[in-house]
């Protein structure tokens, strides 16, 4: 499939981008600081460091996608290397759609990296790396979906800054609209409770997402929840991806 | 197989800058350009050449009329494996090399992959790219990535070459093989539609040209039907003739250049020619050169855009 | 192509001295800070406690921090074991130990150590005991299968606020929950006696005595169930 093409060139190029392997460094020294707290969690380094690690994982690769999306579409225009590629026997949508899982195999990538590092931090300090913590990280996997897909949605028509700020707006309210529409029933106006409603289904939900607490504290978390969450990415990041498509479909270059 | 390239009545209009103002970027254009034979589209800058362009590789959308390309509309995605298009100033994936870049060209084309290799080592040499393929293309020269262009519109072997202003950022070397690629492609069945804003590149290599002047076609046809076939000045270069006899010349022609040992006169006229090659022989002058002229492009272009700015007034 | 070669290994090199001297700049900095906190220790630490006040709550902290909430909470813990340190160090006054717990609560309330931890030194070291018992209470309902808080409660109502009863039924929780010690279950007993429930004292010794299998275990139920009968005979 062509297709193909798009998604391995947009996964070198984020290879051989320099933010990329930049934030990958920056993650891993983050992590391996973790030992220096060791000795100053008076008891509680088991719980510090996988929260470190868990907390760093979800950060950084939110950064690489933010960063990294917010230019991809966008820059590809600037730099006018689009121009050989649309010229081609490709659809406009293909180009999307190559672009965003092209992305999302970087960020598989850099899970799959500081997963590892993560665990491999782990058995050196001694700690039973409990398989629980993967499941976090394939929580943040998918909630990397929806922020990948947002993130590509920004870049067909605003610049690189501009769409990373949008997508860290929408990144950071997608985990306050649970706790707006909380607070908006406790107030008890109509009105205010309307807007958090609108809110809490329009933007991502990305509180679903988080199960970081959950999994350091071992709590059980029932397998219905794993599947929803799947179902609940698979047709959000759709929504956001048909509306870049048709968005870039009627582009002039 | 008829026309290659069919436009009815193209328009196109933009919207630019904070009133969003509407500008018409080409007003409807009707052209033909026939199968086998390579089109020069000429016009200065900013005429329509690149939007017409970007129209018929789908880059763009018209605001109205119609463009064909191969028969088909040109917003059907498939035909595209028939185009080869290099835009105005490449630009490409900085950090591929360009086996790389070309290996995404051809997959993206849809040209089978076991004709990668073979297809990529070809047009590199052909474009004499092959003794850079390990570099990146962020390295390359301007005529490097020039050349690079070129092997990319060609990897997939299409029907149709698309070129916008090939012959920037090319030296004289470089402007040379060009046309002889051009030509070859000719040769090959296959057919070109390239713009300048270079009337030499033209006049050279082109079967038929189109002139674009503000977004509307003010001429189509053969060169020499353009420009008409009639002879329409001499240019004779004599030697060793002295100051005196130049006054005498002076008096048969209204242009008469003397420059150190050497006199160009220029007469419009076979009777003038005689006369003056009389007078060489008298004075055991020496005659260098006598090259008749046509009426060149550029004269002719001149003249159009002038009538064009007349017309405007 | 020699020359290209060339061109990248000098470009290599101007790179390597860039980033060398980017790291020794670095490294630079680092140094005349760390002689700047030497020569300024003592305001250095005034102020992390000045920082600590305009901490702001737990409430309002949670949602900013977004899914980061166990980090942050976690640094929270580190700068609280800090601030103890050093008021255990000096001054032996703890004046923001309860704020900055009542954060952390917010921040993880399944921290369970840190509620415990919290708990304690509150009670004891900075005799804040009513904010004590807020902090284990709130701990407890996130964490209901954690014997460690409830007994924490039972201790310091035994201990601190000399409520017999209470502490008795606290005990008496604790006993129950997964992987507790044995002993609390009599510490349970010793409560209500003290406290002057008789009738729960004399109940919890006999499903000691029944549950048991240790000898010495229900001779010390044999003893204490007979010394309760006799209190409770008297008392009658």
């Amino acid at each position: 499939m062509r297709v193909n093409g798009i998604i391995l060139n947009t996964f070198r190029e984020a290879i051989r981008d320099k933010i990329f392997i930049t934030i990958i460094i920056f993650a891993v020294i983050v992590m391996g600081s973790s030992k220096v707290v060791q000795p100053l969690a008076l008891g509680q380094e088991e719980k510090v460091i996988k929260d470190i690690g868990l907390n760093s994982i979800t950060l950084f690769t939110v950064l690489i996608a933010v960063l990294v999306g917010g230019r991809l579409v966008y820059k590809e225009i600037e730099k006018r290397t689009i121009y050989l590629i649309i010229s081609r026997p490709i659809h406009r949508w293909q180009f999307i759609i190559g672009k965003y899982f092209g992305l999302l195999l970087v960020i598989f990538e850099s899970l799959l990296i500081m997963a590892c590092v993560f665990y491999l931090i782990l058995v050196l300090l001694g700690i039973t790396p409990s398989l629980n913590l993967l499941l976090s990280i394939l929580m943040t996997f998918f909630e990397l979906w929806i922020i990948t897909a947002l993130a590509i949605f920004f870049s067909t028509f605003s610049s690189p800054i501009t769409s990373s700020i949008f997508t860290f707006a929408i990144y950071f309210l997608g985990h306050l609209t649970r706790d707006f529409r909380a607070f908006a029933i406790a107030t008890k106006s109509p009105s205010t409770k309307v807007i958090a409603d609108i809110l809490y289904y329009l933007l991502p939900n990305l509180a679903n997402f988080n199960i970081k607490a959950e999994v350091v504290h071992n709590i059980y978390l029932e397998p219905k929840i794993f599947i929803l969450t799947i179902a609940y990415t698979v047709l959000y990041s759709t929504i956001v991806l048909i509306f870049s498509c048709l968005l870039f479909q009627k582009k002039d270059f | 197989m008829g026309k290659v390239i069919v436009t009815e009545n193209l328009t196109k209009e933009y919207r630019t800058g904070f009133k969003m103002q509407k500008i018409r970027a080409i007003e409807n254009l009707n052209l033909e350009v026939e199968a086998r034979e390579i089109f020069g589209f000429l016009g200065p800058n900013g005429a329509g050449k690149t939007t017409t362009i970007k129209i018929l590789v789908g880059l763009a959308q018209p605001t109205s009329g119609k463009a064909t390309v191969l028969g088909k509309p040109c917003t059907d995605v498939e035909i595209k494996r028939q185009i080869g298009y290099l835009p105005e100033s490449p630009y490409f994936y900085e950090y591929l090399n360009p086996v790389e870049y070309l290996k995404l060209c051809a997959q993206l084309s849809g040209l089978p992959s076991d004709d990668h290799a073979k297809q990529i080592t070809k047009l590199l040499k052909l474009v004499r790219l092959d003794a850079f393929e390990k570099m990146k293309i962020r390295g390359f020269s301007r005529g490097m990535l020039q050349r690079l262009g070129i092997a990319q519109a060609l990897i997939h072997d299409p029907e149709l070459v698309i070129l916008d202003e090939p012959m920037g950022g090319l030296d004289p070397i470089g402007r040379r093989e060009f046309r002889d690629i051009i030509l070859n492609l000719k040769t090959q069945g296959k057919t070109v539609f390239f713009s300048t804003h270079i009337l030499a590149d033209v006049e050279m290599i082109c079967d038929r040209v189109g002139i674009l002047l503000n977004g509307k076609l003010i001429n189509i046809g053969r060169l020499d039907e353009i420009l008409g076939a009639e002879i329409e000045t001499f240019e004779i270069v004599i030697k060793n003739i002295d100051r005196k006899m130049v006054k005498v010349l002076e008096r048969l022609s209204d242009k008469v250049i003397p420059s150190e040992d050497k006199v160009l006169i220029e007469v419009k006229t076979e009777e003038e020619v005689e006369r003056i090659m009389a007078i060489v022989r008298e004075v055991n002058a020496k005659l260098i050169s006598l090259l008749p002229r046509r009426k060149t492009l550029e004269d002719h272009f001149m003249r159009e855009i002038q009538k064009e700015r007349l017309k405007e007034i | 192509m020699g020359k290209f070669i060339n061109h990248q290994f000098k470009n290599l090199i101007t790179r390597f001295f860039i980033v060398a001297s980017v790291f020794f700049c670095g490294f630079l900095i680092w140094l005349v800070q760390f002689n700047l906190d030497l020569s300024r220790h003592k305001s250095f630490r005034i102020r992390l406690v000045e920082e600590l006040m305009y901490f702001p709550s737990g409430k309002f902290l949670k949602p900013v921090v977004i899914e980061y909430q166990t980090a942050v909470a976690d640094l929270v813990w580190l700068r609280a074991i800090q601030y103890y340190g050093e008021h255990l160090m000096s001054d032996h006054k703890y004046e923001y130990l309860d704020h900055i717990f009542d954060i952390l609560s917010y921040l993880d309330p399944r921290f369970s150590g840190a509620h415990h931890f919290g708990a304690l030194i509150l009670a004891w070291d900075a005799r804040q005991v009513q904010e004590a018992l807020k902090l284990i209470h709130r701990g407890i309902e996130y964490n209901p299968l954690d014997w460690q808080l409830v007994f924490d409660a039972a201790f310091i109502n035994y201990m601190l606020t000399k409520d017999y009863l209470t502490a008795g039924y606290y005990f008496e929780i604790a006993s129950k929950l997964p992987e507790t010690w044995r002993i609390t279950e009599r510490w349970a007993a010793f409560s209500f006696e003290k406290g002057g429930n008789i009738d729960l004292a004399l109940e919890i010794w006999l499903q000691i005595f029944n549950n048991t299998e240790n000898r010495k275990l229900k001779e010390l139920a044999e003893r204490n169930i007979a010394k309760l009968l006799q209190q409770k005979a008297t008392k009658d």
